[in-house]
């Protein structure tokens, strides 16, 4: 047999080529030896040197399926891709705003009342709905973030008390469903809708209006360029009430064709009250006046349960409806310590999160994914804390850092 | 039936030849997501990594090729990703220049590990150093170099490289020695006393 080609030798040491005869050939020759054995060496140290670049851990099937679910709602928003679907797997299209601090708002209650807003400047229509719908969304996950399996006894009171958070990945677009569904299903009193910042001059004349002394930052943690004096504001404390409707639930089921079905007469009348907590802004801008960094605080966000259900009948109701995003509903039903986790709504398409530890208490750091903006949220005695600006995780971490 | 939430949800005008393409498509998606991720994680950061092959798999959703065999699919699938992490690079490589122009973004967009930051800077300069080494190569070397490294076979390298079969191993032999070269380099330039 002749000597083999580079090539050939390659494939050899990776089983691809004729094995018994290259094997042969190259244990009787010296020169295709030597070959083989550079070759082999540069291939060790080709896969060591790029085994440094592999994920840490493959993702988790459960992670797959959140992926997944992004090309799913990605995938619905594509015009051409979209009109080959059936009408009702193509959601309306929303009204859109950009930025960190508009996708959060979009998803997340407080995050909403700690969206910086420009002075003077009222909320324009668009963004009014938003609010509207984000409150109405906060409280149907409050609602579902209910587990399964935990008996109550008919005298207990269900109570709800934030403690930490957990992501639930939400297209931006089902916001607006889930806020029409709970309209569809009863009556939603109270809301985010009104909610202005009220501006105040120090800190310190926030602390009465949120009943807490308001945490600063070192000054020395602060982004480089900002004004170390920021701008004051509070949003005062409201409830948030949601009363199931027998009539609005019958007719609801019936357009999903459900027509045997029928709210459990132990539902009617049941109020979810969710009690939202004041909270301070304090935001800091840059040369130009634009707010760079945001630092809210507010106590725990509380809910419970008026007449004779308990919060685990209504999640029990609610997650068996018809029309509700089943990725929602999926990510709601695995949260087990749901009587102190806060599901944050987060716009699948736009940010990353993770787990962390921040300013000793667990947290959750998110990031959009241009790399520009980042945020963090965390509660610690009693208090909600959240961070956000168009800075990396690091700097929002060193002034989280900086308040204890 | 479809499965629950999927994009390819649609009446199939060619269900007779691929009875189900919604399934399809999600078996696709949750067999072959973890290994382009992998794939993808050794040429961008993490977080990008998943934006590639979501992007992938979004353009499969209305791309002819669904309606081929799997290894086909697979193939386009794995091209499509490589080109979207060199796109990106080579973006981001602009974009990073601009913002640190404007002073917004610091070089390193990695994050570390905040409870092994020494760990952590390690790991992340050898990243670097092999990322620097492997960008040396022409890129076509590159590209079989790592998909042999995350483990695909020579056909499935073909493939996805349009080569063929017998001309994967002449470019990974001289790739291999290639990037020798330059990441030995890179280690002599990072300890070389000042």
């Amino acid at each position: 047999m002749r000597c083999l080609e580079e090539g050939e030798l390659r494939a050899w040491l990776d089983g691809e080529a004729g094995q018994a005869a290259a094997g042969a050939h190259v244990d009787g020759c010296a020169a295709c030896s030597a070959a083989a054995g550079a070759l082999r060496a540069n291939a060790e140290l080709a896969a060591t040197a790029t085994g440094v670049l592999a994920p840490a851990r493959p993702p988790t099937a459960e992670e797959v399926e959140a992926a997944r679910g992004r090309v799913v709602a990605a995938a619905r928003r594509t015009p051409g891709v979209a009109a080959a679907y059936p009408p009702t797997t193509a959601p309306p299209a929303r009204p859109q705003r950009r930025g960190l601090a508009a996708a959060l708002a979009r998803g997340r209650g407080l995050a909403a009342a700690w969206a910086p807003r420009p002075a003077g400047r009222a909320p324009a229509a668009s963004a009014r709905r938003w609010l509207a719908a984000t409150a109405a969304l906060a409280l149907v996950l409050v609602l579902v973030a209910t587990p399964t399996g935990r008996g109550a006894a008919s005298s207990f009171l269900a109570q709800f008390r934030s403690q930490r958070f957990a992501v639930v990945t939400l297209d931006p677009a089902q916001a607006g469903d889930l806020a029409a569904t709970l309209q569809q299903l009863g009556t939603v009193e109270g809301g985010l809708g009104d909610l202005e910042p009220e501006q105040v001059a120090t800190p310190a004349a926030a602390a009465p209006l949120v009943g807490f002394p308001v945490a600063l930052p070192d000054a020395a943690a602060l982004p480089a360029g900002v004004d170390t004096r920021p701008r004051v504001s509070v949003t005062r404390a409201r409830q948030l009430r949601f009363t199931l409707d027998a009539a609005k639930v019958r007719r609801y089921l019936q357009a999903h064709g459900r027509s045997g079905a029928a709210l459990p007469p132990r539902l009617a009348g049941a109020t979810l009250v969710a009690n939202v907590p004041a909270a301070v802004l304090l935001a800091y801008a840059g040369a130009d006046g634009v707010p760079r960094l945001v630092l809210g605080q507010s106590r725990e966000l509380t809910a419970s349960v008026e007449g004779g259900a308990t919060l685990e009948q209504l999640r029990g109701f609610l997650l068996g409806l018809p029309g509700l995003p089943p990725q929602a509903v999926r990510q709601l039903k695995a949260i087990g310590d749901w009587r102190d986790t806060l599901p944050l709504p987060v716009p699948a398409d736009r940010i990353d999160w993770r787990e962390a530890t921040i300013d000793g208490a667990r947290g959750l750091l998110l990031g959009e994914r241009s790399g520009l903006g980042s945020a963090a949220i965390w509660q610690r005695d009693g208090r909600i804390y959240g961070v956000a600006g168009v800075l990396r995780q690091a700097q929002v971490l060193r002034v989280a850092e900086s308040l204890g | 039936m479809p499965t629950e939430g999927s994009p390819v949800a649609w009446v199939d005008t060619q269900a007779e030849r691929r009875a189900d393409p919604a399934r399809r498509f999600d078996d696709l998606f949750r067999r072959l997501y973890p290994r382009l991720h992998d794939l993808c994680h050794r040429l961008v950061d993490a977080t990008e990594a998943e934006d590639v092959v979501q992007e992938a798999f979004l353009k499969l959703v209305d791309a002819a090729v669904l309606d081929r065999p799997d290894p086909e699919v697979e193939a386009w699938l794995r091209r499509v990703c490589v080109n979207l992490a060199y796109n990106r690079l080579r973006g981001r490589r602009r974009g990073q220049e601009r913002l640190q122009r404007l002073g917004r973004l610091q070089p390193d967009a990695d994050a570390g590990d905040r409870d092994d930051p020494l760990g952590s800077l390690l790991r992340l300069e050898q990243r670097a150093a092999v990322r620097r080494a492997l960008w040396t190569l022409p890129e076509r070397q590159r590209t079989c170099l790592l998909l042999r490294h995350a483990g695909y076979s020579y056909a499935e390298i073909a493939a996805t490289c349009e080569l063929a079969i017998g001309s994967v191993g002449v470019l990974l032999a001289r790739a291999e020695r290639t990037f020798r070269d330059s990441y030995r380099q890179q280690q002599g330039a990072d300890h070389e006393v000042p």
